[in-house]
């Protein structure tokens, strides 16, 4: 009686549940979505050709650029990465204190991951309480290095300045109440009936399928497996640090949820170790004024909040810029993974998939 | 010859083009064209398809070249009419075998017993059209009559074999103008009556069309007055012929003479139309790379010696010149000179230190090297990383050991990479595969060197990850994967020139202005010179009449 007809509609590329510029091409039978294409490319900027004509000092700015809600743990990806270059031993104190704030910057990203991916599935009222607190880390930021978004807050070689007086406080009085203030979201969503039903079962990625697509991040943990590059391949100060890795095994919109909430807690104890067990000591490694690279070759990856975060570089004798310099995104990665996620299931799951994976377009194009 | 019936077949767009050619026939209403009461037997006014009534005998032969005109003209076609070779007894003698159907400027459906006699009066004809033609226009181009069969190169077919005695002259039915004209004024030059250049394309003048528009007749394609067809075929013909763009296009009914292109002045052809070019503009210059960065254990390895070898020579040098200066001293008389000191190596006063190549130790390594027999280029340790250097041959069976191999299990491919290198001999590109272990907490850099043009195998079945990251390598390198679902480029736009990250690649963008300040159009650097001079008491400024 009635004709069915396989209809094609883009999502994006300005959509406001794609936080940035995506497009994702759905082929849909009815409200079952058949095929799912991301097209990408909308925000590239070519960082790596311009890193590639910058001094390894200066390709540090753009990678505050890239992901911008995590720019701290690029800062510190890129920072470690041309360390590993040269062969740069940093004072411990600086390990520390770029810790510290790598783990903040965790927390930002999360927060900001809760208030828009649940103001994607329709609960209002998480992203102000998630913003509140967003603010205090970023003022605190703001205190250590000048910027809240765009921090650059390293040098190669350690830290520009040690930190100023009163950041400690500052921070203290943010972890004293930060723990609460996980309690307030988990009483708005995680036994909230809408929210489970909207997230239970939805995007499923099992393990299986998340690394042979190179899922990294809390996405894999959510799908069982342990892999944390702070426990596999420990850098800055994570060896010394206690702290467990969450895992979920169900691979689901809610899973995920519940392993970001627990590594905010994670993160909340980090810090407090962090800033416990602060050595003395300088913050900035003896160099020689001007970075003269040998011929090398690096892969070097951190666990940025979504996830692998790598940076290969490529170094010429002699030179002051990297020869080459290529960014592992998580977010373009992972991305690849939303057509498993959503083929066969429902146009409004999309919504939901895009916000879980936790993509930022500006690292997915780069 | 005469012509007996006429009517209009299904299609008619309205377009005045048959009333303006023979306003005696047809007369255009609003929704078609019809065939006049006043020149039909029936006396009425119609279109004639269904009832195919007679032309008053008076005009069956008096029109005839009007209504073929018309239907010549006509852009869709939809004019036909039965032609009879006799004027006098319109289907009284032989009505079987006369009346022939003119899908003009189709071919003939049915071919005329008396075609092939006609045909050499024809070819006479064109030789007389050319002349003519080539007398009003003044070409230089010689004219041959071109053989009938031959396959004209713009006309929409071969003409038809003229039905018996009907020695039309070859004349151009349409000429427009197709998208991308870049007003060079060739065919102006060639042909001034027919096309007139304006600032942004070229038009069809309006006297020699049937519509007396002006423009550039793509859409519409409107019509060529017979006579003006006529006359003006060689040049057209010319004209399309050395228009640089190809974009001028016609129609030809009979057989079009075959024309030279009319050679344009040498200098104007050399320099081609104005075209900014971008890509050569001073700021887009690429400083390429001189050396070719690539670690590998072996040239490390001789760098070093080289440089022992260096020092060595260095320190020899020194001793033979303390001998000899010694022995010169002596035979002066003077005070020996003091010894030489061999240079101590400098002392690493800074947290940093080369992470130097060493020899493959990981058994991973190792155990590659063993079961990749012969394929492995190299395997060496740098900065804690493993890196094994293989064959582009052996890439496949590498990655499938690598993830199969009980012992080894690296699970997911994490990052794949290129590097381009132009000053290197024998290759040009570096790809790079990082791989990782979940399970063993390892991690192990794949390379394999890569030539110009030349394709990899790939990963994409052993690795599904790999599937954007080729397709990355190939929006940005060029280098293309053979067996990849979809090798299309990811962040370029599709129609995007060139790979980005290749080294000649500048940096700054295809297009992008170079703003030369000298030209000084808002008057600032006038201002400042002014000043200038009137700080330094001079006066620049031309004074006013009162």
């Amino acid at each position: 009686m009635f004709k069915t007809e396989e209809m094609e509609i883009n999502l994006g590329p300005q959509h406001p549940s794609t936080h940035g510029v995506l497009r994702v091409k759905l082929h849909l039978d009815g409200e079952t979505v058949v095929r799912c294409v991301p097209m990408i490319g909308y925000l590239h900027r070519g960082v790596e050709k311009i890193c590639e004509n910058k001094t390894f000092f200066q390709g540090q700015v753009w990678t505050d650029r890239t992901d911008y809600v995590a720019s701290v743990s690029n800062n510190l990806g890129w920072a470690e990465g041309v360390e590993k270059l040269f062969g740069i031993t940093v004072p411990r104190r600086a390990h520390y204190i770029r810790t510290m704030l790598t783990e903040l910057n965790r927390i930002t990203s999360h927060l900001l991951w809760l208030g828009t991916h649940a103001l994607d599935i329709g609960a209002m009222t998480v992203f102000l309480y998630a913003f509140r607190e967003r603010e205090e880390i970023l003022s605190i930021f703001e205190a250590f290095c000048g910027a809240r978004l765009t921090t650059t807050a390293f040098r190669i070689g350690g830290l520009r300045e040690d930190i100023p007086p009163g950041l400690e406080k500052q921070v203290r009085a943010f972890q004293a109440r930060f723990l609460d203030c996980i309690e307030e979201y988990e009483t708005l969503l995680t036994e909230n009936r809408i929210w489970k039903k909207r997230t239970i079962g939805v995007a499923l990625l099992n393990a299986e399928d998340a690394i042979a697509l190179g899922v990294t991040g809390p996405v894999l943990r959510a799908a069982g497996s342990t892999y944390d590059i702070r426990k596999v391949f420990p850098y800055a100060a994570y060896a010394e640090m206690d702290f467990d890795v969450p895992t979920q095994t169900a691979g689901d919109t809610y899973a995920r949820y519940l392993v970001r909430l627990e590594e905010m807690r994670q993160a909340h104890r980090i810090v407090n170790q962090c800033l416990d067990g602060l050595p003395e000591g300088p913050v900035m490694a003896k160099l020689p004024k001007v970075l003269k690279s040998e011929v090398n070759e690096v892969y070097h990856a951190i666990e940025a909040p979504k996830g692998e975060l790598g940076y290969y570089f490529v170094g010429e004798k002699g030179g002051v810029n990297p020869y080459r310099m290529h960014i592992r995104a998580p977010s373009f990665i992972n991305l690849q993974a939303l057509p498993k996620m959503v083929e066969g299931r429902l146009l409004a799951d999309v919504i939901a998939a895009i916000g879980t994976l936790d993509v930022v377009l500006g690292e997915v194009d780069r | 010859m005469a012509i007996t019936k006429v009517w209009i077949e299904e299609g008619c767009i309205v377009c005045n083009a048959c009333e303006a050619e023979c306003p005696d026939v047809f007369h255009v209403t609003e929704e078609s064209c019809h065939i006049k009461g006043d020149s039909r037997k029936d006396g009425r006014e119609s279109e004639n398809r269904d009832e195919k009534a007679e032309l008053k005998a008076d005009l069956q032969s008096s029109l005839e070249a009007s209504i073929v005109a018309a239907a010549a003209a006509c852009p869709v076609e939809v004019i036909k009419y039965d032609q009879v070779a006799s004027a006098d007894a319109p289907g009284s003698a032989e009505p079987a075998a006369a009346p022939a159907v003119i899908a003009s400027p189709a071919p003939v459906a049915v071919a005329p017993e008396g075609a092939p006699t006609a045909a050499p009066a024809v070819d006479a004809d064109i030789e007389n059209a050319v002349d003519a033609a080539l007398g009003t226009t003044g070409n230089t181009a010689a004219p041959v009559p071109a053989p009938s069969a031959a396959p004209r190169p713009v006309a929409a077919a071969t003409p038809p074999d003229p039905p018996a005695a009907n020695p039309a002259k070859p004349r151009v039915t349409k000429v427009w103008i197709e998208d991308g004209c870049i007003v060079c004024n060739a065919c102006e030059a060639d042909s001034p009556e027919v096309f007139h250049v304006t600032e942004t394309t070229c038009m069809i003048k309006p006297g020699v069309r049937l519509d007396g528009k002006e423009s550039e007749n793509r859409v519409e394609k409107n019509g060529l007055k017979p006579e003006d067809g006529e006359r003006l075929i060689t040049s057209i013909i010319t004209a399309s012929k050395g228009c640089p763009v190809d974009v001028i296009k016609y129609e030809v009914l009979g057989d079009a003479p075959v024309v030279e292109a009319k050679p344009h002045d040498a200098a104007e052809v050399a320099a081609g139309p104005f075209v900014l070019d971008y890509k050569a503009a001073p700021n887009r210059q690429v400083v390429m790379p001189k050396t070719v960065p690539l670690p590998s254990l072996h040239t490390y390895q001789e760098e070093q010696k080289a440089a022992v070898a260096a020092d060595g020579a260095k320190w020899a040098k020194q001793q033979a010149d303390f001998e000899t200066a010694k022995a010169k001293a002596l035979a002066e008389g003077k005070d020996a000179p003091k010894p030489p000191v061999r240079a101590v190596p400098k002392k690493n006063e800074n947290d940093m230190e080369f992470p130097a190549p060493s020899e493959a130790k990981d058994p991973d390594l190792l155990h590659l090297t063993d079961l990749l027999d012969g394929k492995v280029s190299q395997a060496f340790e740098q900065s804690g990383e493993l890196i094994l250097q293989v064959h582009p041959d052996g890439l496949i069976e590498t990655l499938m050991f690598c993830k199969g191999d009980a012992s080894l299990r690296y699970e997911m491919l994490v990052d794949q990479t290129a590097t381009h290198y132009p000053a290197a001999e024998g290759f040009a590109f570096s790809v790079v595969y990082q791989l990782i272990s979940i399970s063993r907490h390892k991690r192990l850099r794949v390379r394999v060197l890569v030539k110009e043009g030349q394709d990899l195998e790939s990963a994409v079945e052993i690795y599904p990850s790999a599937n954007w990251m080729e397709r990355e390598i190939y929006d940005m390198f060029g280098i293309r994967f053979t067996g990849h679902p979809d090798m299309t480029r990811i962040l370029c736009p599709e129609d995007w020139e060139g790979h980005p990250l290749r080294k000649e690649y500048p940096t700054l963008g295809w297009g992008q202005r170079d703003i030369d300040f000298r030209e000084d159009r808002s008057g600032v650097l006038m201002r400042m010179a002014l000043e200038k001079a009137g700080n330094m008491g001079i006066n620049l400024k031309v004074p006013k009449a009162d």
